[in-house]
């Protein structure tokens, strides 16, 4: 963000109104049920989406969000900017720009998302067997030379996955628990930044994707996340991301997020951890 | 989606409903006409909070009287500490002084919520909070009998969407939050509540 010259005073002052005007133009869902925006975009954790749409729009309601977030580990830094929609909890509706820095290799990744996301079915506090949504991201890289030259087979691909999340009651210490299960087609190598397919699998797979998270108190939650992925690359092998996270929602307009990251190897690199930073705002 | 105290429409009944009014001046007196009817000509300035979406019970179908209600509700505040067994959420909560603060807390806020304070216009708010606290000590297996009708009879064609019923939720996890109740009884007695949804929301238009 610095290196564009960007200016973060209207950001701030944007956030402070919304940190002091809790009951403006907010949606009935109850706090932190619409989760955060994870790095694809969509409403979820940090690396998963969930079965929940984004914001706290209800029937008859509408939300908007906005997110910049960062991950910073050994030798890379992804920095993601996105915005969503939420029709009446329906519908949602993503974009997201990601920029993947080489700070090691050298050089700098891009690409977008556009994603939906349509509730099928239920609540995740009311219904036995939560809520269950369908989702599409559509990906498209900006500049795919990196990724053809490690041998992945395009630089554009669609994710298709079936997401479910249910609130579980007063189940740890008298805490609420929220699961997410997320079952993904992909063909993405390291979630499109290194393109898709490959010469080890030019094929879609089917991986799994989970998250658990308790509210310690209505508006804070911690937990911890896990993302099979695909390893599609023969010269860049590909492991599961997986992190540990703590979320605070300062009320329905504004979140916080922090986590850790275990993201294994990347284009070659053993083993990067670091940490993770998101910023979201609500109407 | 909770307690729910029924409007009488028929005169006999309705004066008998009405006896804290006459008795107690209740400043919340309202009459029983038909919700739609209601709605139309409802004026936030009167502030009259009725029920509902917890309990909005503006239809009329067949409540019990006010006599047998308050027996039962005397009856059980009689027995209510030495019944509620020490582990049950009853107790866990605060039993009866906590509970009747929650819905007084509740009730404010209710009051204060435009988008769900019509709902509440055509009920007698003192016999409401009865009913909601009876409830709330039923479900969680205090010393009460919740005799009212059933959520889907009482909340039938009211047109509650999901987002009233998140409001009326968010509304109760405030007053037990501000009542100090802890996460532990709190997050049981909304898991418990929560399974009304599907009853509150089954005869919506």
């Amino acid at each position: 963000m610095r290196r564009s010259g960007f200016s973060f005073a209207p950001i701030m002052l944007a956030i402070l109104a919304l940190l002091s005007s809790p009951a403006t133009q907010a949606g009935s869902r109850l706090l932190a049920t619409g989760g955060v925006t994870q790095v694809e975009g969509a409403a979820g954790g940090g690396i998963s989406p969930w079965g929940v749409l984004a914001g706290t729009a209800s029937e008859g309601e509408f939300a908007a969000t906005a997110s910049v977030s960062q991950a910073r580990v050994d030798d890379y830094t992804l920095g993601v900017a996105g915005i969503a929609g939420n029709i009446q909890d329906r519908l949602e509706l993503s974009l997201a720009r990601q920029r993947f820095d080489l700070n090691t290799l050298g050089g700098r990744l891009e690409q977008d998302i556009l994603g939906a996301k349509l509730r099928l079915y239920g609540d995740p506090l009311y219904d036995t067997w939560g809520t269950w949504s369908l989702g599409v991201q559509h990906k498209r890289m900006v500049d795919g030379e990196l990724a053809k030259a490690l041998g992945a087979k395009d630089t554009a691909g669609t994710d298709i996955y079936l997401a479910t999340s249910k609130l579980w009651f007063a189940a740890v210490g008298g805490r609420n628990l929220l699961t997410n299960l997320t079952l993904r087609s992909t063909r993405a190598n390291q979630g499109g930044l290194l393109g898709f397919g490959g010469d080890q699998k030019a094929s879609r797979s089917l991986v799994v994707e989970g998250s658990l998270g308790l509210m310690l108190a209505p508006d804070w939650v911690v937990g911890v996340e896990y993302r099979q992925k695909p390893d599609n690359l023969g010269v860049a092998a590909e492991n599961d991301w997986r992190d540990v996270y703590v979320a605070h929602f300062f009320n329905k307009h504004v979140s916080l997020t922090g986590a850790w990251l275990d993201l294994g190897d990347i284009a070659g690199l053993a083993d990067q951890q670091g940490g993770y930073l998101s910023l979201q705002v609500a109407l | 989606m909770i307690g729910c105290f029924h409007t009488p429409t028929g005169g006999a009944s309705r004066s008998r409903a009405y006896r804290d009014d006459a008795s107690g001046g209740s400043a919340f007196r309202v009459s029983a006409f038909r919700v739609s009817a209601f709605q139309a000509a409802w004026r936030p300035a009167l502030l009259i909070v009725g029920l509902v979406m917890l309990g909005g019970c503006a239809h009329s179908p067949p409540a019990p009287s006010a006599e047998e209600y308050q027996a039962s509700t005397d009856d059980a505040g009689s027995r209510a500490v030495a019944n509620a067994s020490d582990d049950s959420l009853y107790a866990a909560l605060g039993g009866k002084p906590v509970i009747d603060a929650v819905v007084n807390d509740f009730l404010y806020r209710i009051a204060g919520d435009e988008r769900i304070v019509d709902f509440f216009a055509n009920t007698n708010i003192d016999h409401f909070a009865e009913a909601f606290a009876t409830q709330l000590c039923d479900i969680s297996d205090g010393p009460c009998d919740y005799a009212g009708p059933s959520m889907a009879r009482a909340h039938q064609q009211m047109g509650i969407t999901n987002a009233h019923f998140n409001a009326v939720v968010d509304h109760l996890r405030a007053a037990l939050v501000d009542q100090d109740v802890p996460a532990g009884p709190r997050n049981r007695l909304l898991g418990r509540l929560a399974r009304l949804h599907d009853a509150v929301m089954l005869r919506q238009p």
